[in-house]
């Protein structure tokens, strides 16, 4: 049953009482809220998302409450619990929405370590997937949402998990998260993709989070092989542009922006080489979303024999 | 004076293109991107420690040291054998 079997009553009335079994690509979120705006989030952008028996495992155990004290009243705020343990500071309850959103990759990023995490989008084409390792900033989901917009399957947003076993990337499709010029251009880039409330005046600005699309949710099991790591970087006027990067070179830049790279120590090490040996590395420069996607569907996975890294130890 | 690699550490490499390698250092958990002149020096103190002057000579071909003069390959190797002592992957024996 996904959540889209609910009715926005029942949904609020289950989020209130028992909470629900959220399952997202490989984790099951238990989520209780009594906090509107959380359960109307919860029924337009994951409304395609499977739901799990009630009491059943669950990875993650996350409420959304406000506190109890004066801030019910004034300038009332929003808490995040995990395992009933408050992780963040309160933000305005404006934000609770966001919070869930920012908290579940707190989730993954913090406790999956069966995988090299790393800190980029993820989109996958004719069975190999194009990682986007990049700062905020540069155009990241943007880009993401463009595809996915385009053909692309969303893999995610913002962490792409290597599976250390077996170098495979684990989908963990969810909402895309757009901020400030992005939230508008995205709009006009693809007038029916669906869209939470604007949220002004976070940390990040003004945020807003689009509806990851429903066949992407759908093959959320399916592991793929990644063929690309791109390191995108929107530059206002600037030509698209794709350029070869050294792998030794994106093997650094990549594991600046893993999670957990210093944590697998050599199984990190391994899985990192596996990684980037299997793939094209590229810096990719651009300012129109058009470009983008012509360049992205032009890309070719290497051939298999053509991986030649040379690994030893001393 | 000799240097040698620090023998409590397990060091595994990488490179795809001979002109820059990949070095993680198990017992610091540091990774290291090195240029091809760096991981050679590493490479040759494999077998055995060795001082300054003998892998000079042992990487001068290698490193198409013809280039350049004795002195400034001399020099050149005793940096890098600092570095490499500066970054932990190499010690005095």
């Amino acid at each position: 049953m996904n959540v889209s079997a609910l009715t926005p009553s029942e949904l609020k009335f289950r989020l209130k009482k028992a909470g629900i079994y959220l399952q997202t690509g490989s984790f099951t979120t238990h989520l209780k809220t009594t906090i509107p705006s959380v359960a109307e989030g919860i029924g337009l952008l994951y409304a395609d998302y499977p739901l799990v028996e009630q009491d059943c495992f669950a990875d993650f155990h996350i409420s959304l409450t406000r506190p109890r004290n004066l801030r019910r009243w004034f300038k009332p705020q929003v808490l995040f619990l995990f395992d009933g343990n408050t992780i963040f500071k309160p933000l305005p309850l404006d934000q609770a929405f966001p919070m869930l959103e920012w908290g579940l990759n707190w989730c993954v990023s913090t406790h999956v370590n069966h995988c090299l995490m790393i800190h980029a989008a993820v989109v996958e084409k004719g069975g190999f997937a194009a990682i986007m390792p990049a700062p905020p900033g540069s155009g990241k989901s943007t880009l993401c949402a463009a595809l996915v917009n385009r053909g692309w399957r969303l893999l995610s947003d913002e962490l792409a998990l290597i599976r250390v076993s077996d170098g495979k990337l684990i989908p963990l499709p969810r909402p895309v998260s757009l901020k400030n010029e992005s939230i508008e251009i995205i709009r006009r880039y693809e007038p029916n993709a669906i869209f939470s409330r604007k949220v002004a005046d976070t940390i990040k600005g003004t945020v807003a989070h689009m509806k990851a699309p429903a066949d992407s949710i759908v093959r959320a099991a399916e592991v793929v092989q990644v063929a690309w790591v791109i390191f995108p970087k929107y530059q206002a006027g600037a030509t698209a542009c794709l350029e070869t990067l050294p792998q030794s070179r994106a093997f650094m830049r990549v594991a600046d922006n893993s999670f957990n790279y210093s944590l697998l120590g050599l199984q990190g090490f391994k899985a990192m080489t596996n990684l980037i040996d299997a793939s094209l590395c590229y810096d990719f420069t651009y300012s129109k979303l058009d470009d983008a996607i012509e360049i992205f569907g032009a890309l070719r996975p290497q051939a298999s024999n053509n991986h030649h890294v040379y690994a030893n130890e001393l | 004076m000799e240097w040698r690699l620090i023998s409590s550490q397990a060091v595994s490499y990488c490179s795809w293109d001979d002109d820059e390698w990949v070095f993680y250092n198990n017992l610091s958990g540091d990774t290291h991107l090195l240029s091809s002149a760096a991981a050679q020096v590493l490479l040759g103190l494999r077998q055995s420690s060795l001082n300054a002057l003998r892998l000079t000579e042992a990487l001068a071909q290698r490193l198409q040291a013809e280039k350049v003069t004795d002195e400034e390959f001399s020099f050149q190797i005793d940096y890098l054998l600092n570095e490499l002592n500066t970054l932990g992957l190499i010690e005095f024996s």
